[in-house]
């Protein structure tokens, strides 16, 4: 019925008989009746009891009906407490003027029990209407307070758990609001152990918690991996399932990731989702385009996904960048978008390199020109240094006081799936760690252990030639055959032997790699000093050189052995 | 109009309905408010007060009316209309009918 | 913007139309004209003609139809689409799950 139960009602009038007949009609209608006498004695009332509806009298002595309205409205506040005036009057302005002083309906004299249980009837409705209403205000109200808390511990949580890694690197600059997880956006750099930088600039579809829960099995995962030393495509692959795996369908996250291997000056690259990125050759002063060609992570199952990174000669003094979609959809005031086109222009007209950045970054803000974008705005620029201007590096493994093994050799065989789908060498690291005084040439032996690993691989049982990768398009030929070999590989082994003596004051680590390969006229190629093989490919062999006590060429030279000694 | 009875036994009959035993009670409040009013009209005459006289005669009238004292309620309303509009010379004349009204009145309603 | 939808003679192919901008505002609509389809049918046809703009969430809105049409197994095409779409979609790689015309 949606009524109120036994509405209370304040009936001030002066006439005493009015009063009694009217307050009987109400009692008989199983109202609650409260009286006054005058004006100020039923405002007085209407406090301390509070009734539902208030019958007023419109002509009293001191405080009349209007005045009376007036304050009682006002005590009311937003709650809706009908307010009808008892009037004798005839007159139609009278009855306006009833309304325009704030009441809600009129009643007139001399009273109508049909009319006046049709009225109050009517306005019970009502008022019980208002109050579902308001109540339901508070609840919202209340609700919407509760979520705002939630947000603010869970991004005290977050903060804690997606940490920035090596945001703070020198060689990296970024935009991404404080908010920026709760708005999808994440941004992670890490080193790996063979100081390689990795970089990825990803947006989680949606906004609030449901977007930012995606950010931590990403963060997770991308720090885990690359602290192990496992290589772009590889987190790629495991990101993908993980997501694909965790968020619901329909959401999924727009990524654009890079690995910069300081060594080799190669950068791979992979972009799925994230608008067009940019490679800036600081040499030429041309600006290649970073295109998404796959699809966004946590779309497609781990069997279809495609986790295949493009790779580019780079130098130092190059520059990486990317953005959401954010920059590109930021509005201004008439609601026209910043657009890819400003965004190329504003790189294209910059002074110089050094302000590239500032070109992205300063660009939006004065088109905006005050005007908060919608959508975070969020930018990652990467510089390409050579080892000697990384400011910081970080250190992968936690330092122990544990005695280590002192004597000890480990045989590894690789058998073609394994060569496929898995690399051994975050592994082998991390048994070389146990060995406390190997710990800090960390960095060191697993380059060593990659470079002699690669080439096994790609050399010896794949049987790639390096001279492709002397030029610049022959890079992404040499890759492409790469992988499809790799792919067809069904044949063929590497082993890898390692061999440890030491004490507190030195030690010797041997590796021996042995590949299925033909292997190559290894004394040939040694007589000249310098590497003739083109700049890209040869200064594996001078890094190997400069970091090992000891490098022979055995058999065939489908063998190799490197020697790696320590001393105090 | 000019009817017999000065008062109307429809709205009487409601009313007792309405007030059940406390009929009595209401003709008493009735009385005695309405000898209130009485003096103030002439109050309010001695002192040439035509906002007290208007009030006084508007009150009376509501109540007459919700008694079904139909009579004695137009001549309050002819009353309280001198008091709007400041002719309390007009009143005299009219003093002596109300008071016959209202004693046809308040016997018919003591006879029930 | 506003979501039609018409199942072909042959009761086999729906077509879903878009007209305005395709946002987290159509969410609604979009699902009830592909869930409330009395026989199911083999074949969606989106008609994008008169799309002004997708966002993210109608990417994902493409997804879950997708997956509710069969997952690899979905027929989808999408058509018509003024260049501005046409270059989200293919930003985005969507022609590897949707057909595009």
């Amino acid at each position: 019925m949606n009524q109120l139960k036994r509405p209370r009602i304040l009936v001030v009038d002066d006439n005493p008989t009015d009063r009694l007949i009217l307050l009987s009609m109400l009692r008989q209608l199983d109202y609650q009746v409260f009286e006054a006498e005058n004006g100020l004695q039923g405002v007085a009332l209407f406090r301390q009891e509070k009734p539902d509806l208030v019958l007023v009298d419109v002509v009293m002595p001191e405080l009349d009906g209007y005045g009376v309205a007036r304050e009682i409205k006002q005590i009311a506040g937003d709650s809706f407490v009908p307010v009808i005036f008892i009037t004798s009057l005839q007159q139609d302005e009278e009855f306006a003027r009833c309304i325009d002083a704030g009441g809600d309906d009129f009643l007139v004299k001399p009273y109508n029990r049909i009319l006046l249980r049709a009225k109050l009837d009517a306005y019970s409705r009502q008022i019980q209407m208002h109050r579902t209403i308001q109540a339901q205000l508070e609840q919202i109200r209340e609700n919407n307070n509760h979520l705002l808390h939630e947000q603010e511990v869970a991004k005290r949580i977050f903060d804690k758990i997606v940490k920035p890694g090596s945001l703070n690197l020198s060689n990296i600059r970024y935009r991404l609001s404080p908010l920026a997880i709760f708005n999808g956006d994440v941004a992670l750099v890490a080193t790996s152990p063979s100081q390689n930088i990795l970089m990825l600039l990803g947006d989680f579809t949606g906004h609030g918690l449901a977007a930012a829960i995606g950010a931590l099995p990403l963060t997770q995962i991308f720090y885990g991996m690359v602290g192990k030393g496992f290589s772009l495509e590889e987190i790629l692959k495991e990101l993908n399932t993980r997501l694909h795996e965790v968020l619901p369908v329909g959401v999924f996250c727009c990524l654009g990731a890079v690995e910069l291997d300081i060594e080799r000056n190669i950068l791979h690259v992979w972009n799925g989702g994230l608008p067009t990125g940019v490679l800036y050759r600081h040499d030429i002063g041309e600006f290649l385009p970073l295109v998404s060609r796959h699809l966004a992570l946590g779309i497609l199952p781990a069997n279809r996904f495609v986790a295949k990174v493009e790779s580019y000669p780079v130098q130092p003094g190059d520059k990486v960048f990317f953005w959401t979609d954010g920059l590109l959809e930021a509005a201004n005031a008439t609601g026209e978008m910043y657009g890819e086109e400003r965004v190329m222009q504003g790189l294209q007209n910059a002074a110089s390199p050094a302000q590239l950045f500032d070109a992205l970054n300063n660009g939006v803000d004065r088109y905006l020109d005050g005007v908060v974008p919608e959508d975070d705005i969020s930018l990652i620029e990467l510089t390409v240094v050579d080892r000697a201007e990384l400011a910081q590096i970080s250190r992968p493994f936690a330092q122990q006081a544990a005695q280590g093994p002192v004597a000890w050799s480990l045989n590894y065989n690789l058998l073609p799936d394994s060569l496929r789908n898995f690399n051994p060498l975050p592994l082998c690291l991390h048994i070389l760690m146990e060995v406390p005084a190997l710990r800090s040439y960390g960095g060191q032996l697993y380059t060593v252990m990659a470079e002699l690993y690669s080439n096994a691989l790609d050399h010896g049982v794949l049987q790639l030639s390096s001279s492709l990768k002397s030029t610049i398009d022959g890079f992404s030929q040499y890759y492409s055959e790469r992988a499809k070999r790799l792919a067809e590989l069904s044949s063929g082994f590497i082993t890898l032997h390692f061999a440890y003596t030491g004490n507190d004051h030195g030690g010797k680590l041997s590796i021996e790699v042995t590949d299925s390969g033909p292997g190559f006229n290894f004394k040939k190629v040694f007589t000249n000093e310098v590497p003739s093989q083109g700049k890209y490919s040869g200064r594996g062999l001078l890094l190997l050189k400069q970091i090992c006590s000891r490098l022979e060429y055995i058999g065939n030279g489908n063998q190799v052995r490197i020697e790696f000694d320590w001393s105090t | 109009m000019n009817s017999d009875h000065p008062l109307d036994m429809h709205v009487v009959g409601e009313l007792r309905e309405i007030m059940g035993e406390d009929f009595c009670v209401l003709v008493d409040t009735f009385v005695s408010d309405s000898t209130v009013r009485l003096a103030d009209l002439a109050t309010a005459l001695e002192d040439g007060d035509p906002e007290a006289f208007r009030r006084a005669a508007h009150s009376l009238k509501g109540s007459a009316g919700n008694l079904g004292a139909k009579s004695l309620m137009e001549l309050c309303l002819q009353l309280e209309r001198i008091g709007v509009e400041q002719r309390l010379a007009d009143a005299p004349p009219l003093m002596a009918s109300l008071h016959s009204r209202y004693q046809q009145a308040e016997r018919a309603l003591r006879d029930i | 913007m506003s979501i039609t939808s018409n199942i072909s003679a042959d009761g086999k192919t729906l077509t879903i139309a878009i007209d305005g901008r395709f946002d987290f505002s159509a969410h609604q609509e979009f699902r009830k004209s592909y869930e409330q389809v009395a026989k199911p049918v083999s074949a969606y046809v989106l008609e994008m003609g008169k799309t002004t703009y997708l966002d993210s969430s109608a990417l994902g809105m493409l997804l879950l139809l997708r997956d509710h049409a069969g997952g690899d197994n979905a027929n989808i095409s999408i058509v018509h689409c003024s260049e501005d779409v046409k270059k989200i979609l293919t930003i985005s790689n969507f022609q590897q799950l949707f057909k595009l015309a």
